[in-house]
């Protein structure tokens, strides 16, 4: 059964999007690993449209539905802020040194490397992402063949 | 998140547990930014009660980093688990930060510089 959780566009809500993972992967038997990988993916995209999907004050919803499809996890996010399509955004320089290292667009270069698919669309007024993920976690898949500890 | 400081030989050492988001980053950076503020110039973060750390938490690291380097200081995280050094590799962060498996080494490291 899908998980639907809404909250107001304020990071001081996002623990409920947290907890919402928490308890849907426990559900479903995650490993540590990949609830936070899935999770880590989520707020980093609900993160950015709170931060710069709206202008002006006053609420808005940003819906997240978690669920499995296909056995991969699934996360649909919908949001009315302005249109922003992360699959187009622009990705950081990560091989530049600690002076000139730029962190702009760091957030979503890691949730596009968490997840295997991140799809967008533009439905009315409406952003809707739609993540997908193995249930194993990128760690442990690299973890178990390239470090022994 | 909770931050337990201790001095070792010199040594800022931060024990951070639970969770660095964009909640609680602020507060992080507020913490770490003071600290140096105050004349430390080296620091050991031990990330091994860690759960979570997002890229609001990883940005406080690389302005503590910048900081300290102007300072001709150091900053040196160990103990991360598994999946939190994989969110490192992915950022790039491993290369520009002192990144040790154990405290002992990143003690060791901080007392030549």
């Amino acid at each position: 059964m899908a998980t639907h959780v809404a909250i107001v566009n304020d990071i001081a809500q996002m623990p409920r999007l947290h907890e919402a993972v928490e308890s849907f992967g426990q559900e479903h038997g995650l490993s540590q690993a990949a609830i936070f990988e899935f999770g880590l993916a989520l707020d980093e995209l609900v993160t950015n449209i709170i931060s710069y999907g709206y202008s002006g004050n006053g609420g808005h919803l940003i819906q997240v539905t978690l669920d499995m499809a296909g056995g991969d996890l699934l996360a649909v996010i919908s949001d009315d802020g302005q249109p922003f399509d992360p699959t187009r955004a622009q990705q950081p320089d990560t091989g530049c040194n600690l002076e000139s290292r730029c962190v702009g667009g760091l957030g979503i270069h890691l949730a596009r490397n968490l997840v295997n698919s991140i799809d967008y669309a533009r439905d009315g007024a409406r952003n809707i992402v739609t993540l997908r993920k193995s249930p194993v976690a990128r760690c442990e898949s690299k973890c178990a063949t390239t470090r022994k500890e | 998140m909770q931050l337990n400081e201790r001095e070792e030989g010199g040594v800022l050492v931060v024990a951070v547990t639970g969770r660095v988001d964009s909640n609680t980053a602020p507060e992080f950076e507020e913490r770490l930014l003071g600290a140096i503020s105050q004349g430390r110039r080296n620091i050991i973060l031990n990330f091994s009660a860690m759960d979570y750390i997002s890229s609001a938490g990883l940005r406080v690291l690389l302005k503590a980093a910048r900081e300290l380097k102007t300072q001709s200081g150091s900053l040196a995280v160990c103990c991360m688990r598994d999946y939190i050094r994989e969110v490192f590799d992915l950022s790039g962060f491993t290369a520009i930060l002192t990144v040790e498996t154990d405290e002992a080494g990143a003690l060791e490291r901080a007392a030549v510089n």
